[in-house]
Parts: structure tokens; sequence; C-alpha cells
């Protein structure tokens, strides 16, 4: 009797536990309609203020050009998947940087490699499911958040 | 048409620059592509003055419709929360209203340019009239002229200053007639518009010319007392209009927020305040003065043709100066007369009929003077005075009358018969 009042008391604590520890809306859809162009500014800032949204692009510049200043005035292009994650890519990057928001930053969820020479004119289109990586008139990419699903070289 | 194909062909281009290639463009180039021709189209909208850029204008919105449409989806999310076709609309009706005020703005200035046209054409007009009236003034003046030659100079120079007191007016009207009734509403540009104008028509001066001429004419000239009909007419008709012209004037100046005491010509700003200026009248104030001295000169002269008529005919008068007090003379007369038993034929029949019905009356029942029911009230008190005896005249022709039907009754009815005799 007082095993199975120990296994009541137990299943009762584990029900209540995993009721108070998470409550997840679904059918969420992040993606904004057409990707923000954001100009650099000296203290290696980008704010879009139509979405609300500012960060510091230094380790990006780091991790692309070996330079944290490399991209001080110039654009960089952002868009944000149905899923909720950024692409982030410009002008003379070989690769989008796919990151995850996370309380007060940003961290690199993947890196994807799509042009060893660099963009020379890159757009990012939202095509649910994925986020299509324009490069000029003639190069297209289809991309999901860790590769290169369609136009890949 | 050729503006409107040549936009839309501009526009198509620019379109084409933009998109270089449907199919596999950037959204972004696509939103950015539309906001630029919409600003675009909008900013030439805004500062369109002519219907045929309009109609240009309207051209490039149907092909930045058709250029878009296929983008309306993403256009919809871009632009939320406004949608691809409000913005259209939003576009069209722009271009319609401007459409509209260019339209009204061309129309009108056309009746504009009519309107200056006239007032120039009036303007001309008078100084005509002007020129014509100096050459009267010395015929009147200087030539040895018969009567009636003198008499027909006085007549021509009445019709011209007639004609320059109805041109002055119809030129008044030119200037104010586009600004509208309520003159007071009048924002800053139409108001220095109008004062400008005013100015430059010099209606005022003008105004005060011929209120002078006319006092100088009365002054020159012998009147008869029909003349005076028209004359007094002549000075109610101007008076009447120059206080309209008058008040037009302190509404102008009203609107300027410098109230009634500086209603002139509706001057520019930082110009000197209109009561200050020592040199033209640009009040009016000598207009009044003028139009007074000329309405007394008018009365003086009119009362005291009237007061001679009595004086030639020796027959004494209470005098008067205006029509209450020509209206008491009359009936003090009339009363004394009949008080005291004279005779009135000399004052009913050779000063009143003869001369007063006959050559003022016309005169005198003018509003302004007697009026028509206080001069039959008078003339009737006159007509008692003496009763109309038995005409002789008519008692001839009543006695030639009963003549005639009598001899007409005997011929027919009581003609004689003729006895017939019967052969034996």
């Amino acid at each position: 009797m007082t095993r199975f009042a120990n296994i009541i008391a137990a299943a009762g604590l584990v029900t209540l536990l995993s009721s108070c520890s998470s409550l997840t809306l679904d059918q969420v859809q992040f993606g904004w309609p057409v990707e923000s162009v954001l100009t650099v500014t000296p203290a290696n800032l980008v704010q879009d203020g139509y979405h609300g949204l500012s960060f510091n692009v230094a380790r990006i510049a780091g991790e692309e050009f070996q330079d944290t200043t490399a991209l001080v005035g110039k654009e960089i292009r952002l868009l944000r998947s149905n899923e909720g994650f950024y692409f982030l890519t410009g002008k003379k990057f070989r690769n989008v940087y796919v990151l995850k928001a996370g309380p007060h930053e940003l961290s690199l969820k993947s890196k994807i490699t799509v042009s060893p020479a660099g963009l020379q004119d890159p757009a990012l289109n939202q095509r649910p499911p994925y986020i299509q990586l324009l490069d000029g008139k003639n190069s297209q990419k289809m991309l999901t958040s860790d590769d290169i699903v369609e136009g890949k070289q | 048409m050729k503006t409107t194909a040549s936009g839309l062909l501009l526009f198509l281009l620019c379109a084409l620059t933009v998109l270089p290639a449907f199919g596999q463009e950037s959204d972004y180039a696509v939103k950015e592509g539309f906001e630029e021709a919409f600003r675009l189209i909008s900013a030439r909208i805004e500062t369109a003055t002519t219907i045929a850029s309009l109609d240009s204008l309207k051209a490039e919105i149907d092909a930045l419709e058709i250029t878009y449409t296929d983008k309306s989806e993403l256009l919809d999310k871009v632009l939320y929360p406004e949608t691809f076709v409000e913005k259209i609309k939003g576009l069209r009706t722009m271009q319609t209203l401007t459409y509209d005020k260019v339209y009204l703005i061309q129309t009108q200035g056309v009746r504009l340019d009519e309107l200056q046209m006239k007032v120039v054409y009036l303007t001309n007009k008078l100084d005509t009239l002007s020129a014509q009236r100096d050459r009267l003034w010395a015929d009147l003046q200087t030539a040895q002229k018969s009567n009636a030659e003198l008499r027909e100079t006085v007549k021509r120079l009445q019709a011209n200053l007639a004609a320059k007191d109805r041109l002055i007016f119809a030129l008044v009207d030119s200037i104010f007639l586009p600004f509208g009734k309520d003159l007071s509403q009048l924002g800053d540009v139409p108001r220095e518009s109008l004062g400008r104008q005013l100015e430059k028509a010099n209606v005022i001066g003008r105004v005060e010319e011929i209120a002078n001429d006319n006092v100088k004419f009365l002054s020159v000239t012998q009147l008869q007392g029909k003349d005076y009909g028209n004359l007094v007419d002549q000075y109610q008709q101007f008076n009447t209009r120059w206080k309209g012209l008058r008040d037009k004037m302190a509404a102008v100046a009203q609107a300027s927020g410098r109230g009634p005491s500086g209603a002139g010509a509706g001057k520019a700003k930082g110009q000197p305040a209109l009561t200050e200026a020592p040199g033209p009248d640009t009040t009016g104030a000598r207009v009044d003065s003028t139009l007074v001295q000329w309405g007394n000169k008018l009365q003086s002269m009119f009362w005291g043709g009237i007061r001679k008529e009595f004086t030639d005919k020796g027959v004494t008068i209470d005098p008067f100066v205006d029509a209450p007090s020509f209206a008491a003379s009359i009936r003090t007369l009339a009363a004394g007369l009949k008080a005291s038993g004279q005779d009135p034929s000399l004052f009913v029949n050779e000063i009143w009929k003869a001369r007063i019905d006959k050559e003022w009356r016309d005169a005198l029942t003018r509003e302004g003077m007697l009026g028509k029911a206080e001069y039959a009230s008078l003339d009737k008190l006159v007509s008692e005075l003496n009763p109309e005896k038995l005409d002789l005249k008519f008692i001839i022709y009543l006695f030639v009358v009963v003549l005639l039907v009598f001899g007409g009754w005997w011929f027919f009815v009581r003609k004689p018969k003729v006895t017939r005799i019967e052969p034996e």
C-alpha cells in the first residue's frame, strides 16, 4: 500500500513538473517578406528600424575578412526564415551565415559556403521552405538553415 | 497624346532598368523599384502644372500597375498595412485631384487673361475720353459760339462725363470679378495682386478725377431745368457705386488685418500705411470730399434754378435750399394766396404749370429730390388754387357741334317737302 502510494505521488509530481517547465506555441512563421539591406556604422553596428533589430557585426567581419572593421560603411543583407533563423551575407562574402536568436545575442547555427570567389551581387529571397540566394542574374541557390539544397556547384 | 506616349515609354524604360530580369530578381529590388517609381510619380504629380503632363502621368500609373501586378502578393506584404491596390488607387486619386486643380487654374487663367485685356481696354478708353473731355472744355471756354453750338458742346461734354462714370466702374468690376464676392476671406497673394491691379489702373485717382470733372462741369455750364434729371441720376449712381467700391476696398484691407481705416488699394506688406500717404488719395477720403462738393453744387444749382423761376416772374416765395424747404415754401405760398384771395394765376399758370411742371418736374420727381408722391401732392395743392373756369374754346366747340347736329337734323328730317302739282 505504501509502495502504491509512493508511485502515485511520484507520477503526480512528474505531471506537475512537466506542466510547469514549458509552454510551447506551434505553427509560428518568423519569416520576413523581404530582406533588409543594412549599412554598417563606424561602430560596427547595423540597425533595422523596421524590425526593431540591431547588432554588432565585428565578429562576422573578422570571421569573413579577418578584419573586424572590414564591413564599416558596407551593406549587409539580412533575411529571417520562417523557422526563425537569420541568414546574413553581403558583397564579397564567400559564406552565408545562419544565426539563431538567443537572449541578447545571435549565435552561429551554420556557415554555408556559397562562393569561393566571393559573391558579386548577392540578394536573399524568401522562398518557403527555403531561402533563395541570388548572385547577379545567373546564379541562384536554395538554402536551408544547414546547407545548399539546390544550385550547389 | 505625344507627351503621353513618350512618358509611357520613358517609364517602361526605367522599369526595365530597375527590373533587369523578371523571374530571377531580388524581392528587395522589386520593392525598391516599386517604391522609387511610386515616389517619382507622386513627386511629378505634385509639381505638375499642365494638363498634358498629368495625362502623361496617368499613363505612367497605368504602366506601373501593369508592371507590378505580378508582384502584388509580395508588395502587399512589403507595403503592409497598405496594399499594392491601395497604393495605386491613392496615386490615381492624387492624379485626378491635381488634374482638376490644374484644369481649374488653367481655365481661370484664361478668364483672368480676358479680364486683364478688358481692364487694359477700359483704361485706354478712359484715357481717350479724358482727351476728348479736355478738347470740349477748351471749346466751351474759348470759342465764340452761338447758343445752339454751346448747347451742343455741353451735351457732348455731359455724355462724355456719363461715359467715363460708366467706364470707371466697369473697370473696377473687371478688376474685382476674379477675386469672388467674399473679399474678407482673401489670402495674402490674391489680396496683394488685387491691390497691385487697383494701383496700376489708378482706380481711386480716376474716380476722383471724374468726380472733379463733374463739379467743374456744374460750375462752368448754364443748365436748363430738363438737364437736371440726368445729372441727379448720374450723381446718385456714381455715389452708390463709389460707396460699393469703398466697401470692397475696406474688405480687402480688413483681410490683411489692417482694419477699415487702411482701406486702400491693398498694398503689399512693408509699404507705408495707406492713411499716411500725403500724395495720391489711397484711402478714398478725397473722393468722399469731392462727392460731397459735387452733391452740394448740384443741389444749390438745382434749387437756385427753381428759385430763379419765381424771382424772374416777380413772385415772392420763402427761400428754399432743398426738397423739404421747397415743399414748405410752396405750401406757405399757396396758403397765403388762398387766405388773401389774391389772383393766383401768375403763380399757378405761368410759374407752376408753364415752368415747374414742364421744365423741372422730371428732376423734381427723382427720389433723391422731392419724389413722385410729394410732387403729386404739391401739384394737387397748386391746382386747387385756380379752379377750372369754363373754357371759351370748349364752349365754341360745343356750339359748333350742336349747330352741326341741328343742321343735319334740319336737312334730313325737316327738309320742306316738294309739293307735286298734279296736272289737271
